[in-house]
């Protein structure tokens, strides 16, 4: 038998589940998430320091053996720091977009499904908050609710769902109108059901893309206000609050801001990896 | 018998333009009827809205009596009760209609358990007995195949089970094989007759193939310019045309008798929906007409046993 009527089996059996090859790139950016998910997670067993111990015998030290990223003004190990300062970036890169996703997802199913009057306004709300652009809004909204963690998660959560519940708007209005949807009204099932069950699950993938670059942003938002001091607080280690101790020693002590600008590059470029990885996965479908 | 389904005068507007008019049938428990017509001779509309599925610009007026209950003025709530349940619907675009990112045997149990309550094992159970029923093979395995595995033929296959699952009474087909190679369209055909059979169901069939009609239906009606010009047994209205429609129809599909000769046609097109012509809407593209044609609309009047004919010249029609 020739090896051409071999492999001709192979037609005949079950169609075949559609495999996906993980590109390198992701694999590199889900390589970089997982170094800063264990930092975030076992920071008291990687750091070599504690966070917050103070060595007057040690300051301001370029790196070296002993410090690999330097120490601060207060002889801080600035690696320990930086550890210990995934874990408030990747909490920030969390909280800033789980409460936006999860509410911007619903409400946006909900308006693009009922669509009519309660369209119209959710695209004024839009129009009006997307004129303001969107650092300056959040920068607003802590300078009254106060600076801290808690309050830039509420100023950020309060903007940014808009942005979630857009993107899933104009999903779901394109899948109302297929096939499957009108067959779900045929079979007689309530408009909850065909929603939820039927146009979310076709309509989320861009969500979930969306996420993982906001992530990126969220970090980038989260240290920028801790830079300026308006979200996370010293002495709490935050990549932002370390780059902002170090402003006043930039030309003496190049370690202090340029390690935690590094992990900040980082984490976005790992988020921003996966991202991608995850929309090409997506686009297969 | 008491038919199943009534329907009287239905009309539907949309605008200016009414595209149905005047539509009047009935059908019996286990009855197959067949809807012929052209593409926007209003047979898709007529049975969207017997389930209330038309846009809402559409204003539908008649009645459609199913058991008691007029479908035309129920409201949403209650129809939705039935949609499904008590009667189901089929379409031409099965490759579509069924939801791309859930399994089969998933879409199944969901109108199982939404219709009938049924969950877990017995719903799966079910399931694979349904696809067994609409003979997909190796219905099990199947069951937790995407729509995207499956063929054109299979994918109706798998959205008649799932119309099946709350074994309706009556299933309203709308081309549900436009869309099919001929050899998958035969046999998808030979199941709905078979299921009917089976499950004692009727079937509305909506379709612009008169073979199709001819090899499947009890009845016919013949439907022109939103309205039904005739109606009746198969047998009756395929042996003795009683409508210049008809007849024009049946003449313009190739046969045996006239191989190797110029096909007959119809001449012209169907009228606008927002200008139709006064009298008999066949009567601008009809070799038969006379001025009479032209003044008064016909209305179906009876042609011999169980036959109605809206043609005022069904007598002097030569039989086909």
């Amino acid at each position: 038998m020739s090896s051409a009527a071999q492999e001709a089996v192979p037609v005949l059996a079950a169609p075949a589940r559609r495999t996906f090859k993980v590109p390198k790139t992701t694999l590199l950016g889900a390589a970089i998430l997982l170094l800063f998910f264990a930092c975030a997670a076992f920071p008291d067993q990687i750091a070599p320091y504690a966070p917050n111990k103070f060595d007057y015998r040690a300051l301001l030290k370029p790196p070296s053996a002993a410090h690999w990223f330097g120490t601060d003004n207060f002889g801080r190990d600035m690696l320990s720091r930086t550890i210990w300062a995934a874990r408030i970036d990747l909490q920030i890169a969390v909280f800033c977009t789980l409460f936006p996703a999860i509410f911007g997802t619903f409400a946006g199913c909900i308006v693009g499904y009922v669509g009519g009057l309660v369209d119209g306004v959710f695209r004024r709300i839009v129009d009006v908050a997307i004129t303001i652009p969107f650092l300056v809004l959040v920068i607003a909204i802590v300078a009254v609710l106060g600076p801290g963690l808690i309050n830039m998660y509420i100023a950020v959560s309060a903007v940014n769902w808009i942005i979630y519940a857009r993107l899933i708007r104009g999903e779901i209005i394109s899948q109302k109108r297929r096939d499957y949807a009108a067959a779900g009204k045929v079979m007689g099932y309530g408009p909850a059901r065909i929603l939820f069950r039927h146009l979310l699950p076709n309509a989320i993938s861009p969500i979930v893309v969306y996420w993982m670059t906001d992530m990126a942003l969220a970090i980038l938002l989260g240290s920028s206000l801790g830079y300026l001091g308006l979200g996370a607080q010293p002495p709490t280690s935050e990549w932002g609050v370390l780059i902002g101790d170090a402003r006043n020693f930039m030309t003496t002590a190049w370690w202090m801001s340029i390690f935690p600008g590094i992990a900040i590059v980082l984490a976005g470029t790992g988020f921003s990896l996966v991202g991608d990885g995850l929309a090409k996965l997506v686009r297969r479908r | 018998m008491m038919p199943l389904l009534q329907v009287r005068d239905l009309a539907i507007r949309i605008g200016a333009a009414e595209p149905v008019d005047n539509v009047s049938f009935d059908v019996s428990p286990a009855e197959m009827l067949g809807i012929v017509g052209e593409s926007g001779s209003g047979k898709s509309l007529t049975l969207r809205a017997l389930l209330k599925l038309l846009p809402a610009q559409a204003q539908v007026r008649g009645t459609a009596l199913w058991q008691g209950q007029d479908l035309v003025s129920l409201p949403e709530a209650e129809i939705r009760k039935i949609r499904g349940r008590q009667i189901a619907m089929i379409y031409q675009e099965p490759m579509t209609a069924l939801d791309p990112v859930l399994p089969i045997g998933l879409q199944i149990t969901e109108s199982l358990k939404v219709h009938l309550g049924l969950r877990g094992a017995a719903a799966r159970a079910r399931a694979v007995d349904l696809l067994d029923r609409v003979g997909i093979p190796s219905a099990k395995r199947r069951l937790d195949n995407y729509p995207h595995e499956f063929s054109g033929g299979m994918r109706q296959r798998a959205m008649i089970a799932i119309s099946l699952a709350a074994e309706p009474q009556l299933l309203l087909a709308d081309e549900p094989t436009t869309a099919l190679d001929v050899t998958i369209q035969d046999q998808i055909l030979a199941l709905l007759q078979q299921l009917k059979d089976e499950l004692h169901m009727s079937v509305i069939l909506v379709t612009h193939d008169l073979g199709i009609v001819a090899g499947t239906c009890d009845r016919v009606a013949v439907m022109y310019a939103g309205r039904i010009q005739e109606s009746g047994p198969v047998t009756t209205v395929f042996r003795s045309p009683a409508h210049a429609y008809t007849l024009g129809l049946m003449r313009s599909v190739p046969d045996g008798k006239h191989a190797r000769q110029a096909l007959s046609f119809i001449p012209g097109s169907p009228p606008d929906p927002g200008a139709m012509p006064p009298g008999c809407r066949f009567a601008p593209r009809c070799g038969h007409a006379t001025a009479a044609c032209g003044e008064q609309a016909p209305t179906l009047r009876p042609f011999g046993a169980d036959h109605l004919t809206a043609c005022l010249h069904a007598d002097t029609l030569a039989p086909a």
